[in-house]
């Protein structure tokens, strides 16, 4: 699948987020369109995590109350996420999520891939495994790691182990991917060819990115949307991305 | 320190026991194979004991090991607020309940049973490994507990960001995890339940049972003989046979460890 033209896949209205008494996400309202990277932009503790992580509901996990509306557009139609009705198992299967760190499971290469696969989608060992092949090709691992699939995932380096986080969450087929700051904790050299990684990934998924360098940001995003203290302050297109960041950088406040 | 203390422990247990370790202390006058078949009785060896004890600490462990993993899983992963304020305390008390009142526990079950719905109950290996599972309980609810809590957040997160079902993520992602914190619970509480006299004193244990013949019968066991010996020995080769029963019970309870070491890494491989 190929994304052609710009198409909204996400919409948010007064979307508000809590943990406890503490208000995470405050009236959060705006709207993002496929065909190339959206960038979550802003300071640490302003909310992009907590963002998303609403896509997915797995704010649910950790206690946290959701107020307001969060539409998704997934299998051709609008969902509201939010909905009591949501089925959460489904929802997480369509919107793929790279976490910050990679946390792969303590077992094999491909066991990180095939068990999520064949517990979710309930494919044959063949299918699973031609999947993995396939996944494995699109995040440019096989050729790394075809030959050690039995060797244990945590033995592969840090940008290995983050592009196999990403493999095994392509292959359960997403729509959308989210990844909270997927070269956080990558040298630069891993980092760069993750961004390669995203960027023609971008062609195929609607995609949202929390990222703490603006330089990054200016590199991947068509479009960013800035946080701070749980609200959205500036929504950027590609061009006004760099404009925005050097004035902050001058400034240190943006407008 | 903790070290020299230890190895002076061993030391001085090996030096006094050391001496008497050899077929006669565990099978007496008795031939090895018939005594260890059951074809013979043991009379003046610690035979019976040795696998009294084996019988009821793997017993205890059977009885313990399915509740404490699913009460640690579920205070670690489900239970919230006051729930699990609640199951906390309980779970407190009883770690703090002393092993005496867990044996008259199970001897006030007894007699309860008798006077009520079982006139035949009476004291043994099953009521002494029910007891016994009670009071290691603590050890694997809170080590699982534990064990679970320490993974960090975003390697809990991997079954729900897949979507996992709670089910999956327990057994694929988070026992694999935490399997090595929750065999360290284990283990104390294989050594506890190894090493305890006084809930066996009251709910079972005979000083000469000979081989344990079912779950419904009366047994032996060493920390009793041991007990037993060190306070009735008659001349000094008595209290050599206990020196060198504390050593049995030292190698059987290594052993256990060993083998729940061997079983962890099998059940390690099986995952990758």
């Amino acid at each position: 699948m190929v994304l052609k033209t710009k198409k909204p896949f996400l919409e948010t209205k007064d979307l508000t987020v809590g943990f406890g008494g503490q208000v995470a996400l405050d009236g959060v309202s705006l709207a993002a369109d496929a065909g190339g990277i959206v960038c979550l932009l802003g300071r640490s503790g302003s909310g992009k995590t907590t963002f998303l992580r609403t896509l997915n509901r797995l704010n649910d996990e950790m206690g946290a109350y959701t107020k307001g509306s969060v539409n998704l557009f997934m299998d051709g139609r609008w969902c509201d996420i939010l909905a009591p009705r949501t089925d959460l198992l489904n929802l997480r299967r369509k919107v793929g999520m790279v976490f910050q760190t990679p946390n792969l499971m303590p077992v094999s290469i491909a066991k990180n891939i095939l068990v999520p696969l064949r517990l979710t989608s309930g494919l044959g060992k063949k299918q699973c495994r031609a999947r993995m092949h396939k996944v494995l090709e699109q995040t440019q691992l096989w050729q790394e790691v075809g030959h050690r699939l039995d060797e244990p995932g945590l033995s592969l380096s840090g940008g290995q182990q983050q592009r196999l986080c990403l493999a095994r969450c392509l292959a359960l087929e997403p729509q959308i991917l989210l990844l909270d700051e997927p070269t956080a904790s990558l040298d630069f050299k891993a980092g760069r060819r993750i961004e390669e990684l995203l960027i023609h990934m971008a062609r195929s998924y609607p995609m949202l990115v929390v990222s703490h360098s603006p330089a990054q940001a200016e590199r991947l995003a068509q479009a960013a949307f800035v946080f701070e203290s749980g609200k959205v302050v500036h929504k950027l297109d590609k061009a006004s991305i760099h404009r925005h960041l050097l004035e902050e950088c001058i400034t240190g406040s943006a407008k | 320190m903790t070290t020299t203390v230890v190895c002076g422990l061993l030391g001085f247990i090996a030096w006094q026991g050391g001496a008497v370790l050899g077929p006669a202390l565990f099978f007496g006058d008795a031939p090895a194979w018939a005594a260890i078949s059951g074809q013979v009785p043991v009379w003046d060896g610690i035979w019976p004991a040795c696998a009294g004890t084996l019988v009821l600490v793997l017993l205890a462990a059977a009885l313990a090991l399915p509740f404490g993993l699913g009460c640690g899983l579920y205070l670690a992963v489900l239970a919230k607020g006051r729930k699990k304020a609640f199951c906390s305390l309980c779970i407190n008390q009883l770690a703090s309940t002393p092993s005496i009142v867990m044996g008259l526990f199970g001897f006030a079950m007894i007699l309860f049973l008798r006077r009520t719905f079982l006139p035949g109950a009476n004291t043994c290996l099953l009521l002494a490994g029910v007891c016994l599972a009670v009071l290691i309980l603590p050890y694997i609810v809170r080590a699982t507990q534990n064990a679970v809590e320490a993974i960090p957040l975003t390697q809990r997160l991997i079954g729900p960001s897949l979507g996992l079902t709670l089910w999956q993520n327990i057994v694929h992602c988070i026992l694999p995890q935490a399997s090595r914190g929750i065999l360290g619970g284990v283990i104390l509480a294989v050594g506890r339940a190894a090493e305890d006299t006084a809930v066996i004193l009251l709910t079972g244990v005979v000083a000469n049972a000979g081989l344990p013949r079912g779950v419904l019968g009366p047994f032996e066991a060493l920390p009793f003989t041991i007990y037993y010996l060190a306070a009735e020995y008659r001349n000094q080769s008595e209290l050599e046979i206990g020196f060198g029963a504390c050593l049995v019970l030292l190698a059987l309870t290594a052993s256990l460890f060993v083998s729940a070491r061997w079983i962890q890494r099998k059940i390690e491989n099986t995952w990758s």
